[in-house]
């Protein structure tokens, strides 16, 4: 009898400590909107819709959590939405001009990648430049460049490799006789990653030096921790994850606009904000990173099969950003 | 074994011109507290700079535990032993106890993943040690001032620190949070830790310390034992003179109350049912411990709270201030405790934060008039007699008794009738304190009306006519000049909290 109740009453603690976590708030904000979308579309709550709305959300759900682990450590990138057509387009360019293998490209482009973040990283730190300046010019310098390199014009004609489907297919396995489940590899990378996230920041020593330089710079580095180092991997981590986003886009399109990804560093941001990351670092989640861009998806998503037109659907979109951030603190308030 | 920890043998250290160590011979011996004493500037926190291993000396040499070294960086002081508790804590406020006790280039864990459970374990016997209770769980944003201290220290021992250096470590405590202290102190000296304690407060600094050392512009001035130790003897060691004891004259008992307030509440920061009045041209002291609610009511009457219920009448008018710009036109000028955080700006220049309040009168339509701003801000340079380089010198760089000094000018210059100065004295240095308590004496002299609020015991019994006594958001006492005397103001401070 006891035993049952203790077990229980370790069961309501369990519970209860999952309510008290930041990230029900935003969990609660998707699950309200979910319901409006649910109630206004019959076609929103399927199966199909759910997995479309994974894959939409891949690209910046992939993004966003680089992007989180970097605002948690104090600094920002505005260069993402850049890198994020930079990587396809260089890796791209290298496969028709010099013909690269893509996975060679690719893996070049990931160190180029590397290396601009880590150009982020130095103006920075080293120059004491706020980042988000210097990611305001990289932003530009880095798509000048790629519209340089394609001359203004879609890379797309790329000879066939099992790259694409790796990265853009489809998942498929057979439940039972003749049914299969197809799953976009888009979301499958989303997943990796966000576990990956999770454990980098969340559970691993790393993570743990990240939120000390967020959360008070100098006593981390009275703690003998290297916090350029810190903030350096957390540039090169954020710069990663948007090159990679671009290939699966490259993956699943075939081709890539040297134009494409504008605005999408201030979605990343609204989407790692949504999540219950502070702006002045120092507390963010991956969990809500990706409940964050979850959010930003089910809503246009859910606007589109709504059949709501393009520029109202903006407009809704930044005005569920703020509510979606004011459940968010209101909550973490009274908590 | 050597009897010294660590030992300063004719050490210089010269920044650009300036000598801020001057041939300093010093020890702190092994398992003592030694407690060390100075004017700002004396030179106290370029000694402590220089055992933490963040600069090194021009000349002299330095001996730890016997042998002759040079402490290179910080990490080599850490690896030799040496902890520097800071007045201003560097901790993480955004993760929990543990985790702040053992953060550093290597925390506990395998090589990706900490281990926690051996960091709670260890967090848990390391606070036994120093025999203080604080969940190891705990998130640092929501300790007190007091267990951060705590924690600083743990996390020290946990780097097996055999030498702690405090600077300034009571400042802001509450006189629990010090009891703790001296206790965690006790603890440290009887596990053989050796102990630097730095302090203003001359009276903490002969309780806690078996010796005291004092640095004057640079130089040693000498060491005494405890027994010998009284605040005087301290007080003429750090300034090179006898301090003479300020003291106001019994003023000319005026009996128009300019400002009073009745049965004022404030529920949501706990005011309760206070009543008082202040005389023209007297000092009305305010005593209290920490939290008692004089801060607090301070705000209230200038409208930075909003008030429940109660009336405030000036000159027997009754007023209605629902903000601190009210308050200002209504002549009440309010210097904050905090200076930091509520006075200054750091960024800008002293005749800037000089002037800021009185940008109005000293513009021509909507444009500043500079030539105004100069000479008004010479005006209180003369007046205060404010050390400084020039009027446009960044405050930051003034020391902590000249910030004051540009505030109370601040407010001066707005010619106010009543002036509330919340702990006035605060943080700045045995010379200069005394500066400003004259400062405060010819101001009520002019005519001003000064609510002063004081946690200095010997300032309010000096200085005040009448000293109010709060407690837990309650009046709890009020006694004359000649009434008052310490016992009687603690036991009123402490009334409330009896009960």
């Amino acid at each position: 009898m006891s035993d049952v109740q203790s077990k229980n009453n370790l069961l309501k603690d369990k519970s209860l400590q999952i309510v008290k976590r930041r990230e029900f708030g935003v969990f609660l904000a998707l699950v309200l909107i979910s319901a409006f979308f649910s109630f206004m579309s019959g076609s929103f709550l399927t199966y199909r819709n759910f997995i479309n709305i994974l894959r939409q959300t891949a690209e910046l759900g992939i993004m966003t959590v680089g992007m989180t682990m970097l605002i948690t450590s104090q600094e920002f990138d505005l260069s993402v939405g850049s890198m994020y057509a930079l990587g396809p387009v260089v890796a791209g360019t290298m496969v028709l001009e010099l013909g690269l293998n893509i996975w060679i490209a690719a893996f070049l482009t990931i160190l180029i990648g590397a290396v601009l973040g880590m150009l982020n990283g130095t103006i920075t730190l080293k120059f004491g430049i706020p980042s988000f300046i210097t990611t305001l010019g990289t932003m530009m310098l880095f798509r000048g460049t790629i519209l340089m390199i394609s001359d203004g014009w879609p890379v797309s004609g790329l000879p066939d490799s099992n790259f694409y489907g790796i990265f853009g297919g489809r998942f498929s396995f057979e439940i039972f006789e003749g049914r299969f489940i197809n799953i976009p590899m888009q979301a499958v990378w989303f997943i990796i990653v966000v576990i990956l996230g999770y454990i980098i920041l969340q559970k691993s020593k790393f993570g743990y030096k990240i939120y000390a330089t967020g959360g008070n710079r100098e006593a981390a580095e009275l703690s003998g921790i290297n916090t350029v180092k810190v903030k350096m991997i957390c540039f090169i981590m954020t710069s990663v994850t948007a090159v990679f986003a671009g290939f699966t886009s490259l993956s699943y399109l075939g081709s890539v606009s040297p134009t494409q990804g504008q605005g999408m560093e201030l979605q990343v941001i609204a989407a790692s904000v949504i999540g219950g990351t502070a702006l002045f670092g120092g507390s963010g989640s991956i969990v809500g990173a990706f409940l964050g861009a979850a959010i930003m998806g089910v809503v246009r998503n859910g606007l589109s099969l709504m059949g709501t037109g393009a520029y109202v659907q903006q407009a809704l979109i930044g005005l569920i950003i703020v509510s979606a951030v004011i459940v968010n603190v209101q909550y973490s308030k009274n908590e | 074994m050597p009897e010294n920890i660590i030992e300063f043998k004719n050490i210089t250290k010269r920044f650009g011109g300036t000598t801020a160590l001057d041939q300093v011979s010093f020890t702190a011996k092994k398992g003592e507290v030694t407690g060390l004493i100075g004017e700002n500037g004396a030179g106290k926190s370029t000694l402590i700079k220089i055992c933490g291993g963040v600069i090194e000396p021009n000349e002299g040499q330095v001996f730890y535990e016997g042998e002759e070294i040079k402490i290179e960086s910080p990490r080599m002081a850490e690896k030799l032993g040496i902890s520097i508790v800071h007045q201003e804590l560097p901790i993480c406020e955004n993760m929990t106890v543990a985790q702040n006790i053992f953060l550093g280039p290597d925390i506990p864990g395998g090589k990706i993943f900490p281990d926690k459970k051996f960091m709670h374990k260890r967090t848990k016997e390391l606070f036994s040690r120093l025999n203080i209770e604080i969940p190891v769980n705990k998130l640092v944003s929501k300790c007190s001032l007091g267990q951060k201290q705590m924690i600083i220290i743990a996390k020290s021992l946990a780097r097996d620190a055999n030498f702690v250096l405090m600077d300034e470590p009571t400042t802001a405590l509450s006189p629990d949070e010090i009891d703790v202290l001296y206790d965690v102190l006790q603890r440290l000296t009887e596990e053989g830790i050796s102990v630097l304690f730095v302090s203003h407060r001359l009276n903490e600094v002969i309780k806690v310390s078996d010796r005291i050392c004092a640095l004057k512009d640079g130089k040693y001035v000498g060491d005494i034992s405890k027994d010998e130790a009284t605040e005087d003897k301290l007080a003429s060691m750090m300034v090179g003179r006898d301090v003479e004891t300020i003291s106001k004259k019994a003023s000319v008992a005026k009996e128009d109350k300019i400002l009073e307030v009745k049965n004022l509440n404030q529920e949501k920061i706990g005011l309760k049912d206070i009543s008082f009045n202040l005389k023209k041209g007297e000092v009305l002291g305010f005593a209290g411990l920490q939290g008692a609610g004089r801060s607090e009511l301070a705000r209230t009457l200038i409208g930075n709270f909003k008030l429940d219920s109660g009336e405030i009448y000036l000159k027997g008018e009754k007023v209605d201030i629902n903000s601190p710009k009210k308050a200002i036109e209504y002549g009440i000028g309010y210097l904050p405790e905090d200076r930091g955080n509520l006075g200054l700006f750091k960024k800008l220049d002293v005749k800037t934060n000089l002037c800021i309040a009185n940008i109005d009168n000293l513009s021509n339509y909507y444009m500043v008039n500079n030539k105004k701003i100069r000479e008004t801000t010479n005006k209180f340079k003369d007046q205060l007699d404010i050390k400084l380089r020039s009027i446009s010198q960044n405050i930051d760089s003034l020391s902590g008794g000249n910030q004051q000094k540009v505030l109370l000018a601040r407010w001066l210059s707005l010619q106010p009738e009543i002036l509330i100065l919340d702990e006035p004295t605060r943080g700045i240095d045995v010379g200069t304190k005394n500066e400003i308590r004259k400062l405060i004496i010819d101001l009520v002299e002019k005519g001003y009306s000064i609510i002063m609020i004081s946690s200095e015991m010997t300032e309010l019994l000096s200085i005040a006519d009448r000293i109010l006594v709060m407690s837990r958001g309650h009046i709890t006492g009020e006694f004359t000049r000649e009434e008052a005397t310490e016992e009687k103001i603690m036991k009123a401070a402490v009334q409330e909290t009896l009960l």
